[in-house]
């Protein structure tokens, strides 16, 4: 009878463990444009971003919560470029591809590719990123850096800004998860 | 003729005057002014769950709205505060963000604090499916200020 007890909480516990997420709805993305007259960023404190221990990563990003420096920057972003009344969110979903010696419950750095699909301006776009996952207790941090082209996503830079917005921007990801729930 | 070089002269030295001031003037921080709608936060999460999103973000996003609630958690992430009310429906989030440059005025709102604020809209995100890791409905709002 013990062990049937032990052998059950075991069972629970393992399949707790199998389920574990990791979420934020604070996560910071950055965006960097480098072209050949203008460089500028734009800063995004609210990313929703979540991991499960399976390896499942997602992230949501409100496209308004961009903040820039300029005021007409902003509003070009905003209106102009990513049309946020229509596609309010940027979001990808994916799979991490080798999560074989990833352990979200043990403290450590460990170096992964997320493959997934980009859904932003209304396209959908299947890429495989590679980032960083770094485990602390009973957190996961979510770092990346990678390039997108805004011609993969049908957003048309006018040829007058084409010297100031380049076509191809630099995205920084830094999301800090907290264990969230058991699903 | 002289007169005429002269005037022209003028015309494009303002222009480019005005030019270089819109180019450069800096961002809101903030939303401040006439709100663009004053709402009760119950109904607005609630007429935000029972429309399509894309209805919800059209008629809000990017526009100024208003509301009272009380603060649930105050989170700081590089500088900028994150402000999340509580709401009377379970798997419901609305988040309430500060820009760094304010955030001396989100920092004396404690949790349990009624406020009343004044913030863009960013819209709501719904989970698009059971399986979604991201799985709570999320109303996102920034540039926030407290009305006082």
């Amino acid at each position: 009878m013990k062990k049937i007890t032990f052998l059950t909480i075991l069972a629970l516990f393992a399949l707790n463990l199998d389920a574990q997420t990791f979420k934020t709805n604070e996560g910071n993305i950055k965006f960097i444009n480098k072209s050949s007259l203008e460089e500028f960023e734009a800063v995004n404190n609210q990313v929703t971003a979540a991991i499960s221990s399976k390896g499942k990563v997602q992230f949501r990003v409100p496209i308004n919560s961009f903040q820039f420096e300029k005021k007409l920057m902003q509003s070009h972003f905003q209106e102009n470029y990513m049309e946020s009344n229509t596609f309010p969110n940027a979001t990808f979903s994916g799979s991490v591809t080798k999560m074989d010696g990833v352990n979200l419950t043990k403290a450590g750095e460990y170096n992964v590719k997320v493959a997934g699909i980009f859904d932003m301006h209304g396209v959908s776009k299947a890429d495989t990123l590679s980032g960083k996952l770094i485990v602390a207790k009973g957190t996961v941090k979510l770092v990346s850096s990678f390039s997108i082209k805004c011609n993969d996503y049908n957003i048309k830079i006018p040829a007058a800004v084409s010297s100031k917005v380049a076509n191809e921007i630099k995205i920084n990801v830094n999301c800090l998860t907290a264990i969230a729930e058991k699903k | 003729m002289k007169k005429l070089i002269i005037i022209v002269s003028i015309v494009a030295v303002l222009g480019i005057i005005i030019g270089l001031y819109l180019y450069n003037k800096p961002s809101e921080f903030k939303s401040t002014g006439k709100p663009d709608f004053e709402v009760n936060l119950t109904d607005f999460t609630k007429e935000g769950i029972e429309i399509a999103d894309s209805i919800f973000n059209k008629k809000y996003v990017g526009k100024s709205v208003r509301f009272s609630g009380t603060a649930q958690t105050i989170k700081e992430n590089d500088g900028a505060i994150s402000i999340q009310m509580t709401t009377d429906q379970e798997e419901v989030v609305v988040l309430a963000g500060f820009h760094a440059s304010v955030s001396k005025e989100a920092k004396s709102i404690k949790a349990g604090d009624k406020v009343q604020l004044q913030c863009e809209c960013n819209g709501v995100s719904k989970p698009a499916d059971e399986e979604d890791l991201l799985s709570e409905i999320v109303f996102t709002l920034s540039r926030c200020s407290a009305v006082k």
